[in-house]
């Protein structure tokens, strides 16, 4: 008999690309590498496999143009890098499963043609089913779409190839920094269904330059502030509320500067949507600060409204909503339709959005579209939209000036997740990325609590509008959070060297106030289980299966302290999931992560399962 | 009889511009201007008729957005500006001999309309022949078109309205820098036919932040470094030769921080073009700094040729052109070799050279001529022009053509002087064919303005195409040095109010060496000569009409010395007129510019006309 249960240390990806990147110079240092004879690495951040580096060194400082080849001319991509004599140039946009054909051009010298053969990306990438635009309208950019279910965030160009995957769960938004760098969730879960360790900034060549942890984690928002700092939606997990907490971090330090608690300025409870709960009562799934009124504007779900508040005060300053329902006092923070266009409130809306001029948009889910129950529409008989509202906070009126969405009726139905973005006055996306059908028909669960129903079906359909003329229009299967319209290359270096960096810390796990007194039995957990054990530098995971029902509690045991850790096995029932990346299809499956923050010393693992305490023959050092 | 010739004093525009600003604030302060009441000044700032400027007051801090609304949604243009209790708003884009209407709406308040009624600017003639483009691509951008004859600049939307305009003769080159102004040459001649004083820094609404001047004035071309100094092609006025020499000015100071002759690293004589003479022998067009080499680039026409330079030692790096008819040594060590089995022809007279981002070399070239050998010189009706793209190898100096565009077009697309190139991407570039002049509708071989001084016809046509695809023709009547595209507003805040500077100084006016001892007459110059002087604060004009042939000086005599500046009198045949604008229909007239600067004391201001000296009635203080 085994004397521990399946153990691996999981070093973090930060800490291998440093590793990495090491020996990568240490190869170029130690070869003759040239421009005829360059070092050639395929993905060697690991995570990128449509990326790949160059290196050789030339004599003379020179720029160096690299040049992937598309398929026809107007898929080549380009970017000339900044003079050197050792050049680590990041390769971008290579086609999977293919043999890419890349020209590294020294300034105005010498050419050398190389081939980059990428290996077939793993079944986890989208499947596209048409990109309707033109490359003279798209160029160079591409459309990402980033996980809402099992696929992985991935990058079309006009053509509908696949010109960026990354293989692994990042997950939420992803958006462009000011220096380049992209900003998007850690694939490091901290708990179900979706919160997440913190951040991760890095380049598209897959190398992460921080990891912004944060004690709530991360879920569904982050905004670039002015002067860099991060406002990062986050919440208190060892509260009873999640999904309603907002911090700034310091983007050097990754210390939080300032903290909102939506508790402090509203009820929950109060404003109920269809999908509400007492314990996700608000669903916070975006952020805006708007520096014209220094104030922050949250999306919340649960109460089918967008709330701005004050951003030194915290104050409530309105609320755009359908205001039924809300009791008297509330009634002054809301606003009132006027004008003679048409008018719809949004319901259980996401990725709100303050234009230049001070208009609202978001993308309205419109999910059962009403605030009491009898009048809650069937998701077959509902529609999705992007929409942008005037508003008047003088005399607290609001107009709808533009939607894009409810004429195509269902079929355009995302019941959560999606997002809308402002280009200019007039030019618009809108992704309807949640787009469900079981049998054939708009689905009323959610689909990822059904994976592997063959009635299911999942689509994810991405437009964007000039003066409301399609400009284009992708539609792939699966679902996705939400879309970005962005570029590759971008005017920075592209790939920056020297360590990546961990910034901020893991909050302490909440434990299980009651210890169950019990020795242990000695036994091994039973293979039926088939438990694993991931330990990270900062914490652990138990992968285990259980029966429903059973009652089982993680301990961490010395001779001086003990801590209990509940493991949940009753199904749960989500009634927000935006993103189901990490559910399991199995409900037996259970996944518990405890950090090693507030822990010190040596602890043995055990587990009790119902009346018995199995050892795992573990130890962690914390 | 009058005791004096017709005398004016001219205030300097940012001295007049200055006393309206100040007077419109007093106006503003005095009133009760409030969003509703604005106070409304039309073209505030003299030199765009297009514009206005909008002021008011606020009792809270709030931001403002000014909507110009377009004759249909897609011409509006927009802007929100920064908080402030005093708002005093750059209003741009309004439609020529029409009533516009402006929104003025404090952020998320109230908004109010008001209308703004401007003149036919054009005087009852249409300033476009076509503008075929969609709005979905031009979106929110204008094509300017700089002046190269009588026609001044204007700016064109996707509908082909005007919608910007300026009323003195700023020529050559309009630029946007990275603040959001704007940079082209001023609108002062300090020597036919076109060296204008310097530049100014201006705000598209007109209001003059800088002007830049120069000794050896301004023409052709400027570059923006990225340390916001500026490159500026200008000449030493006191040599025989000109348009020869270029410097970087400081941004702050105005002062010259570095000089480059390019007699230090060319031959005169060497190369001739068509066009070549004497005095005018290289005739710069365009520069470009490139950092990647840190080198400088211009165009000569006169020797057909882009020559390359090292920024710091000023030596000669590459030649392209034909290097027929040069000598041996200077073939070997600078000029490139056709290879590859691609369409290839060299470039004569060309116009705006400019480095992509991956070192290739762009230019409009001309093909003036089409050869360097007089037998095998072009005529104008069987002549092209185009936009052309060669890659070199520095190397092993070899050049390939890799695009072009216009070629096709025959002597439609022809222009034998002025135009541009625009780079915005690979593949997506601006063709500006601005010199286009017939003559019995015959393809004119005088220049456009010669040409429409003998009743010909002249045009302008601006191409934009991306991936090979035309997506905008604009054709104009009458002849435009250079198209650019840009936005009227930009990010920023689009105008700064207080008193603009003046900066550098103009340099000593050549004096003629020969003294002819002759004492006044005592007569005022006799009234056949329509004579008149006009002084700014730094130098002064004067104009008068001469018979052909006659020997006049003008002299300034002062009680310790005198000044002499020959003024002649025979027609001056021009080779190259890059910008027609301050040509006299009538040879007979004159134009004298004296710069005050080197000249200290009162002087009488005398003429002589052959065998007599005349007085003026004027007495000038420097």
């Amino acid at each position: 008999m085994a004397e521990r249960i399946n153990y691996v240390f999981d070093e973090s990806i930060v800490e291998r690309q440093n590793a990495a990147e090491k020996a990568m110079l240490a190869e170029l240092e130690s070869g003759n590498y040239t421009i005829e004879n360059p070092l050639v690495k395929l993905n060697p951040y690991f995570i990128s496999p449509c990326a790949a580096v160059v290196l050789f060194k030339t004599e003379e400082e020179v720029a160096v143009t690299v040049t992937v080849y598309g398929k026809e001319k107007e898929g080549t991509m380009m970017h000339t890098f900044d003079k050197a004599k050792t050049h680590v140039l990041p390769v971008l946009g290579l086609y999977p499963d293919y043999e890419n054909t890349v020209d590294i051009q020294l300034y105005r010298g010498f050419t050398k043609t190389i081939k980059i053969q990428t290996e077939p990306l793993s079944k986890d990438v989208p499947e596209l089913v048409y990109m309707d635009t033109t490359a003279g309208y798209l160029q160079d950019n591409l459309i990402f779409v980033s996980p809402a279910l099992t696929d992985l965030a991935t990058g079309f160009d006009y053509k509908g190839d696949v010109r960026w995957h990354i293989n692994i769960p990042t997950v939420f938004d992803m958006k462009r920094l000011k220096n380049g760098h992209i900003i998007t969730g850690t694939n490091r879960l901290l708990k179900l269904p979706y919160y997440m360790s913190g951040l991760y900034e890095m380049d598209f060549v897959g190398k992460i330059y921080k990891e912004f942890k944060l004690p709530g984690g991360y879920h569904h928002d982050q905004i670039e502030m002015e002067d860099g700092n991060l406002l990062v939606l986050t919440e208190d997990l060892t509260s009873d509320t999640v999904e309603d907490m907002c911090v700034l971090l310091d983007r050097e330090t990754g210390e939080i500067l300032k903290t909102w608690d939506y508790k402090n300025f509203l009820t929950p409870g109060e404003g109920k949507s269809g999908s509400w709960s007492a314990h996700d009562w608000f669903h916070n799934n975006a952020v805006w600060y708007d520096k014209n009124t220094n104030s922050l504007t949250f999306s919340g779900r649960h109460i089918d409204s967008m709330v701005n508040i004050d951003y030194e005060t915290g104050n409530l300053n309105w609320i755009i909503g359908d205001p039924e329902g809300w009791p008297e006092d509330k009634q002054k923070y809301f606003f009132k339709p006027v004008g003679d266009g048409e008018f719809d409130w949004q319901y259980e809306q996401h990725a709100n959005l303050i234009t230049p001029n001070g208009d609202v948009m978001c993308f309205d889910n419109g999910h059962w579209r009403a605030k009491t129950k009898e009048k809650y529409l069937l998701n077959k008989d509902n529609f999705s939209r992007g929409v942008r509202y005037k508003i008047n906070t003088d005399d607290m009126t609001i107009q709808q000036v533009w939607q894009y969405g409810k004429e195509r009726g269902a079929e355009f139905f995302s019941q959560y997740i999606c997002n809308v973005e402002y280009y200019e006055e007039g030019h618009y996306m809108v992704h309807s990325g949640g787009i469900q059908y079981y049998d054939g028909v708009a689905s009323e669960v959610f689909a990822a609590t059904m994976q592997g129903d063959p009635k299911v079906s999942t689509e994810s359909i991405t437009v964007e509008l000039l003066d409301d003329v399609k400009m284009l229009e992708l539609k792939v299967k699966g679902n996705f959070y939400r879309a970005e319209k962005l570029r590759l290359y971008h005017d920075g270096s592209n790939l920056e060297l020297g360590d990546g960096v961990a910034l901020g810390h893991m909050g302490v796990t909440k434990e299980f106030d009651t210890l169950i007194p019990m020795d242990p039995s000695g036994e091994l957990m039973p293979e039926s289980c088939q438990a694993h054990f991931i330990e990270e530098p900062d914490r652990f995971t138990l992968k285990s299966r259980f029966e429903k029902g059973q009652l089982v509690m993680l301990m961490l045991e010395n001779d001086k302290e003990e801590h209990g850790y509940y493991i949940s096995t009753a199904a749960n029932k989500f009634n927000a999931l935006c993103c189901g990346t990490f559910i399991e299809s199995d409900e037996r499956n259970t996944s518990t992560s405890v950090n090693k923050a507030g822990l010190s010393g040596k602890y043995d693992v055990r587990i009790i399962i119902d009346d018995k305490k199995y050892e795992t023959g573990i130890q962690i050092d914390c | 009889m009058a005791e004096q010739i017709r005398y004016e004093f001219s205030e300097h525009l940012i001295e007049q511009q200055y006393a309206a600003e100040q007077a419109m604030l007093a106006e503003l302060e005095a009133g009760n201007y409030t969003v509703e009441n604005p106070l409304v000044k039309y073209n505030l700032y003299l030199v765009n008729p297009l514009s206005a400027v909008v002021a008011f007051k606020t009792e809270e801090e709030v931001a403002v957005t000014v909507t110009v609304l377009g004759k249909k949604p897609e011409g509006n243009f927009y802007h929100t500006f920064e908080k402030a209790k005093t708002h005093v708003l750059p209003i741009v884009g309004l439609y020529n001999d029409y009533e516009t209407k402006v929104e003025i709406r404090p952020y998320r308040g109230t908004p109010a309309i008001i209308t703004i009624k401007t003149p036919d600017v054009y005087g009852g003639v249409s300033p476009i022949h076509s503008m075929e483009t969609t709005p979905e691509y031009l979106q929110d951008n204008v094509i300017l078109v700089s002046p190269a004859g009588e026609d001044l600049a204007s700016a064109f939307d996707y509908a082909g309205d005007a919608r910007w305009h300026m009323n003195i003769a700023c020529v050559f080159d309009v630029k946007r820098l990275k603040n959001g102004n704007l940079i082209m040459g001023t609108h002062r001649l300090i020597q036919m036919p076109y060296y204008m004083s310097g530049l100014y820094e201006i705000s598209p609404c007109g209001k003059i932040y800088k002007e830049y001047r120069l000794p050896g004035g301004y023409h052709h071309d400027e570059f923006e470094m990225e340390d916001g100094n500026l490159l500026v092609l200008t000449d030493d006025l006191t040599t025989d030769t000109v348009e020869d020499m270029c410097v970087l000015i400081d941004r702050k100071t105005g002062e010259i921080l570095k000089t480059w002759d390019y007699k230090n690293c060319l031959q005169q004589g060497l190369g001739k073009s068509g066009s070549w003479s004497a005095h005018d022998w290289f005739h710069n067009n365009a520069v470009w700094y490139d950092k990647n080499t840190n080198s400088l680039t211009f165009s000569g026409r006169h020797m057909d040729s882009m020559i390359n330079i090292d920024f710091e030692t000023g030596d000669l790096n590459w030649i392209i052109g034909d290097p027929t008819g040069w000598p041996e040594e200077w073939v070997k060590k600078y000029f490139f070799t056709p290879v590859g089995d691609g369409e290839f022809e060299w470039q004569y007279e060309q116009h705006a050279c400019v480095i992509t981002p991956d070192g290739d070399v762009m230019c409009f070239d001309n093909h003036h001529y089409g050869s360097k050998e007089r037998e095998h010189f072009l005529p104008a009706k069987d002549s092209y022009s185009r936009g052309v793209r060669y890659r070199i190898n520095t190397k092993d100096m070899t050049i390939q053509q890799v695009w072009q565009y216009g070629k096709e077009r025959g002597a439609e697309f022809f222009s034998p002087y002025i135009c541009n190139v625009e780079y915005y991407n690979e593949g997506h570039y601006m063709i500006h064919s601005g010199g286009i002049a017939y003559l019995n509708e015959e393809p004119s071989e005088a220049l456009g303005a010669f040409a429409k001084q003998q009743g010909g016809r002249i045009e302008s046509i601006t191409v934009e195409v991306c991936d090979g695809k035309k997506e905008l023709e604009l054709q104009v009547p009458g002849n435009y040095y250079r198209g650019e595209k840009l936005k009227l507003y930009a990010d920023g805040n689009n105008l700064s109010l207080g008193k603009g500077e003046i900066l550098g100084h103009m340099g000593i006016t050549k004096e003629f060496d020969t003294e002819i001892p002759m004492d006044s007459c005592g007569e005022l110059l006799p009234d056949s000569c329509d004579a008149s002087i006009i002084e700014e604060f730094d130098r002064f004009t004067f104009k008068s009409r001469f018979e052909k042939g006659q020997l006049v000086m003008l002299l300034l005599e002062g009680e310790n010395e005198t000044h002499r500046y020959f003024i002649s009198t025979t027609a001056v045949p021009y080779l190259a007129m890059c910008c027609g604008t301050f040509l006299d229909s009538d040879e007979r007239n004159t134009r004298t510019f004296i710069n005050k600067a080197g000249l200290s004391g009162t002087f009488d201001v005398r003429v002589i006309v052959d065998d007599k000296k005349y007085e003026t009635g004027v007495k000038i203080t420097c």
